[in-house]
């Protein structure tokens, strides 16, 4: 059908963009496993033997584990707020959408998708200090949870518009409240969208740097990216042991990501896509 | 209907959070920016204003202006013809398409300040060796050098877009034009690019969008340097609060900057949705 000279250069095309692409994590796995004085030598050349003194470096002094375990905290329970928050929300505005009301509420959180952290930043930082926020799990937590909760909303109420009201009847029938038919019914026909806007959530909490960099000063609370943002800065004379720690963390995120990815791109391509 | 009531429970959770997060530091925003508050002490005094005027008078802000619209504007640009292009070539059905499209997405899996780190020692270690200098070091050239790492980082989101654009465009025009003899260039032309828009409403306006409010790549990889080079909007108001202690400043600053930002979001969406093609 098509030109075989185009097809061949378009492959062509494409596998060095790949390579260009792929570049990144290569050199972070190469510069991870050798010395200081072969890095010196030359930086593309590989290494004499696998040095993994980087790596028990990098786990004594990139207090890499705290910052994982900051992260793990942070993303689950931000995740878990965002879907319990959201799927209520995006029931009754999907099931309410005749009502003036409801809709208001709708277009106002349309609204604030377009509002750039960048504005709110001065302000919560103000209202984080006088509350006594700052530098606590739980303050990074709700802020990320409200970040993220907008377009949560919006997706469930998407999907909650194509759901037929027949089952959530036959459960009143059976008198149910609206919340038992909710808990009983309807949130376990939302799982796909659940998992959907899990999956992104998650990935946006772990990575999240701007909310973080305002609420998270201090070592103990310090989340991954935080940690890396100024452990970087510190230790950029020993790149060895740094692209031992970027490759500790890049692991288990770009596990996730390949497991996932079916759902990311699900959700990326669902329309409305956070910038 | 009896139930109506019930309903509006299940929204009061959100309107807590809502509230919490953004509307009330939205409305102590609007408070700040009237202010000379200089983010540390606990007073501060109604300046009218003032910091509204000295925008106006600003030489920084100028710049932080400039260096903002060159990277929104060249990244939006890049990355949306990059990422069409890539997606039309993954679009094809052939053996290792599925690990090709991975390592393009894969990126998008990492923090702003890993794709800084790896990145700027490219940078300063080997792109260096290559072009005689280091990008991110030089004020001249730090935006292309951000630049290219957001492009890394951030493309992939584009290409599973157009991709899913593409998919949608039925197989039969291709063939139809082909049979009347119309060229690769010709079919892109006429049918690719009409039929896409969808895809560019929503690609091209969050591209820009999000490109306009960057900054934890270039907050990792420079921090606005060097000598303010690469100091973009975001970064101004960070710095006005943590730097120059003109909390009150930077507030009013980035309340201009919001204001412009929806105003393009909701103008550009409109002047797309007007362009596009019923299918």
């Amino acid at each position: 059908m098509k030109n075989r000279t185009t097809v061949i250069l378009g492959r062509v095309v494409l596998c060095i963009m790949a390579a260009i692409f792929l570049f990144p994590f290569l050199i972070s796995i190469l510069l991870a496993f050798k010395t200081k004085q072969e890095t010196t030598k030359s930086v593309l050349a590989l290494p004499s033997a696998l040095h993994i003194e980087n790596f028990i470096d990098a786990i004594e002094k990139a207090n890499i584990f705290r910052s994982m375990a900051n992260s793990l905290i942070v993303t689950a329970a931000s995740v878990i707020l965002v879907l319990i928050v959201a799927s209520m929300a995006g029931y009754a505005i999907g099931r309410q959408y005749h009502k003036k009301g409801y809709k208001f509420y709708e277009s106002v959180l349309t609204a604030a998708m377009m509002v750039p952290f960048q504005s709110l930043m001065i302000p919560i930082y103000r209202m984080y200090r006088g509350l006594g926020l700052l530098n606590t799990l739980p303050g990074i937590i709700i802020l990320i949870a409200g970040i993220n909760m907008p377009f949560a909303i919006m997706t469930y109420i998407g999907f909650v518009r194509t759901v037929p009201m027949e089952l959530e009847e036959a459960a009143k029938l059976e008198g149910c409240t609206v919340f038992q038919t909710f808990v009983k019914v309807i949130f376990p026909i939302l799982k796909p969208t659940t998992v959907t806007i899990a999956v992104l959530d998650a990935l946006w909490a772990w990575n999240d740097f701007n909310a973080s960099l305002i609420v998270l000063q201090k070592n103990a609370v310090k989340t991954v990216p935080m940690q890396q943002y100024v452990f970087f800065g510190e230790h950029s004379a020993d790149y060895n042991m740094a692209f031992a720690a970027a490759v500790i963390t890049m692991i288990p995120v770009v596990l996730f990501f390949l497991v996932m990815q079916k759902h990311i791109e699900g959700g990326m391509t669902a329309g409305a896509v956070k910038g | 209907m009896k139930n109506a009531k019930g309903y509006f429970w299940f929204l009061v959770p959100s309107i807590v959070l809502f509230a919490f997060t953004v509307a009330v530091p939205f409305v102590s925003g609007l408070n700040i920016a009237f202010t000379d508050w200089d983010g540390i002490s606990k007073e501060y005094h109604y300046v009218f204003l003032d910091n509204f005027i000295r925008m106006f008078q600003d030489s920084n802000i100028v710049q932080a202006i400039k260096v903002t619209l060159l990277f929104a504007i060249g990244y939006t640009a890049l990355n949306n013809i990059l990422s069409l292009f890539l997606a039309i070539l993954l679009g094809d059905k052939f053996r290792g398409v599925g690990i090709l499209k991975t390592i393009f997405f894969v990126p998008m899996a990492l923090s702003a300040v890993l794709a800084a780190f790896v990145w700027g020692f490219i940078d300063r270690k080997i792109l260096s060796g290559i072009l005689g200098k280091s990008l991110l070091g030089s004020p001249s050239t730090v935006i292309i050098g951000i630049i290219i790492i957001a492009l890394w980082s951030g493309i992939g989101s584009n290409i599973m877009i157009y991709m899913a654009g593409l998919s949608n465009i039925p197989q039969d025009y291709y063939e139809a034009a082909q049979i009347d003899g119309a060229n690769a260039w010709k079919r892109f032309q006429y049918i690719t690019l009409p039929l896409l828009g969808p895809s560019f409403t929503t690609c091209i306006t969050l591209t820009l969008t999000s490109a306009l409010r960057e900054f934890g790549i270039t907050m990792s990889a420079t921090g606005g340097g060097p000598a303010r080079s690469s100091e973009m909007i975001s970064i101004f108001i960070y710095n006005n609060l943590f730097s120059y202690q003109k909390a009150g400043y930077g507030q009013a600053v980035a309340l201009v900057f919001m204001i412009i930002l929806m105003v393009l979001g909701i103008g550009l969406t409109r002047f797309f949705r007007s362009k596009e093609v019923e299918m």
